[in-house]
């Protein structure tokens, strides 16, 4: 960041040293040390976490980092094209990685039990949220199969196309598996007549919360929204579970861990596991492939794959063995 | 309570004492100017308009520092404090480009920022013009007569799609941490004219660094303010401040010459500027 001492003027600070951690700043200046993000944010979204400071102060949350205003009052800065935010840098020193984990999933479960709303039942709604998916999931479905049936037109597969193909049975099994668990949970809506909301904070893992001070706090809300909490639940525990030592207790405490502070209701559970079942990640990994926008080697992309059909493959397991 | 006390009440600034030389407070964060106002109006005229000069073009500038509530000033009786940063820069900038860029700048703000009297709207004075031009006839019927001559051609150029008026002190840019930085005044703001004309007449200026002033306002102005720019400058000012002065005034030929060049000037820059007869606008 070129012009870092005139963002850290807007802050009256100045400027002793920075490091960067992936896309934030850690800056040392002569008030203390904070983090400062460079981001791209719409204005929709800087009116959003905007409004989120606000909501979490009347909430009482404070499992939260509060963003920090400048001298003139402005919680954002606008350099050029993008927005640049500061808060306080929590220094997180050696901490446990399951005790981190149990912590988020505390935190996560108080901000849902915060910002939890009951909607009035409209079928037409779940209706088209669940027709919506269908469609969404069909076509993504429709795109795999397709690439599968065009490399297996070729004598030699790439170590890539091979890996793909190699699961390519047990991928459309898991759609199907999501299929009937999206079933599930419109039946059951639509019996139970009920829908909630909470605030998802969007992009739940370790890496966007931090421990200090014996408190957790989440860390950047840019992709926070409005909607089931099995959204948040779904990124979490894809993101948390290691690849090639999944365990399945771990991942089943975790939920009941959860669930002792924010109960699922039952089909809730059910669009959680359809959530689960369903490939995405997997999906994603070949378009990435196919685009290789971040300029990955071959390997890296086989690796990629494999560590997520580890994971994949751990969460079904699991799932089919909590239904037993 | 005197202004000390009240600033550090007000204000997160630590280690306060006052500067007599400077009139400003040394504070652990630097040096901080305390501004006085009176017109709430004004102030809050100001406010908004520093505030949006820099969210929407990223030009620094003396902004409001905030109070510990975020409030951007403290009442006193019936008078209202401000708190700025002093930025203490020697350096004398001549960057033409980022000029024109600056004049753009204050005039979409000012555009944007409802001026508070609405008697000064930057409307074209044409019609209070004529009523002085007639009580000019009995004093100095020659004089008069030539002001008339210009009656066609001030139709031609004058306009109702004016600018707003807008704030500009003079080409005071200052240098801080790499960045341009704008020190505005606590002034009324003015005719947008008047700004324009003064940057491009900046004394300093040559010829080509006026082109480049001229060009990067132009670039830089919203697409839909371009005409309203344009017809904001070449409105004839010069003539209606020339019959203003005439009312006055004891030499009114030396009025008239003086203004007569500015009006020639004008008009050079009008078939510059290839606006049409019929006060439309032809693209070049």
């Amino acid at each position: 960041m070129n012009n870092l001492n005139a963002i850290l003027f807007q802050y009256d600070m100045t400027l002793e040293h920075y490091e960067r951690y992936g896309k934030v700043l850690k800056v040392t200046t002569n008030q203390g040390t904070f983090a400062l993000k460079e981001t791209r944010l719409t204005r929709d979204r800087m009116d959003w976490m905007l409004y989120l400071e606000n909501y979490f102060r009347e909430l009482k949350f404070n499992g939260y980092v509060p963003l920090i205003n400048t001298k003139y009052g402005d919680t954002f800065v606008v350099v050029e094209d993008r927005v640049v935010y500061l808060s306080h840098w929590i220094e997180e020193g050696s901490v446990n990685p399951s005790l981190k984990e149990s912590q988020m999933i505390q935190r996560l479960a108080e901000l849902h039990g915060y910002s939890v709303k009951d909607h009035a039942f409209s079928e037409e709604s779940i209706k088209h949220f669940y027709e919506k998916m269908v469609v969404l999931r069909e076509s993504r479905q429709f795109e795999m199969e397709k690439y599968v049936n065009d490399i297996e037109k070729r004598i030699y597969l790439s170590p890539f196309e091979l890996a793909v193909a190699t699961h390519f049975h047990q991928l459309m099994k898991n759609c199907d598996l999501s299929k009937s668990r999206l079933d599930y949970w419109f039946e059951q809506t639509n019996e139970t007549k009920r829908y909630r909301t909470v605030l998802c904070h969007g992009k739940c893992s370790a890496s966007h919360f931090v421990v200090g001070r014996e408190k957790g706090y989440f860390l950047n809300f840019e992709k926070s929204v409005v909607d089931s909490p099995v959204r948040d639940l779904t990124y979490m525990i894809r993101a948390s579970v290691p690849p090639f030592q999944f365990n399945p207790d771990t991942l089943v405490s975790n939920i009941s861990h959860y669930e002792s502070q924010f109960a699922l209701h039952e089909e809730e559970k059910d669009l959680l596991a359809s959530y689960l079942y369903f490939p995405e990640s997997l999906f994603n990994s070949v378009t990435h492939f196919l685009s290789n926008q971040r300029d990955w080697s071959h390997m890296k992309h086989v690796r990629h794959f494999t560590k997520k059909i580890e994971v994949m493959n751990g969460i079904t397991t699991t799932l089919q063995n909590m239904r037993a | 309570m005197d202004i000390t006390t009240v600033v550090k009440k007000q204000y997160e600034f630590k280690d306060l004492h006052w500067n007599h030389k400077e009139s400003a407070f040394h504070t652990h964060v630097g040096l901080k100017r305390v501004n006085y106002w009176r017109d709430r109006k004004l102030l809050e005229y100001h406010l908004n308009f520093r505030d949006r000069l820099f969210s929407k073009s990223g030009i620094m500038c003396n902004r409001m520092i905030r109070t510990r509530d975020g409030a951007p000033f403290v009442q006193l009786g019936g008078s209202f404090i401000t708190i700025h940063d002093v930025i203490e820069s020697t350096e004398i900038i001549n960057d033409p480009e980022f000029l024109g860029f600056l004049i753009a700048s204050l005039l979409e703000v000012g555009s944007e920022v409802p001026y508070y009297n609405e008697v000064d709207l930057g409307e074209f004075p044409y019609k209070e013009a004529l009523k002085n031009l007639q009580q000019l006839k009995h004093k100095n019927q020659e004089v008069y007569s030539s002001l008339v001559r210009y009656i066609p051609k001030v139709k031609q150029r004058k306009s109702s799609l004016l600018m707003n008026p807008t704030c500009y002190d003079g080409n005071a840019l200052k240098m801080v941490m790499g960045q341009y930085y704008y020190d505005l005044s606590n002034s009324l703001p003015k005719p947008a004219h008047q700004v324009i004309r003064r940057a491009l007449l900046t004394d300093s200026y040559t010829e080509e660094d006026r082109k480049a002033c001229w060009a990067s306002l132009h670039n830089a102005i919203s697409g839909d303010l371009v005409d309203r720019v344009k017809l904001t400058l070449l409105a004839p000012w010069e003539w209606t401040d020339c019959v203003r002065e005439m009312q006055d005034c004891e030499d009114e030929e030396e009025v008239y010459n003086r203004y007569k060049k500015e009006w020639d000037t004008m008009m050079e820059l009008y078939e510059v500027l290839k606006l049409s007869t019929r006060r439309t606008i032809s693209y070049e």
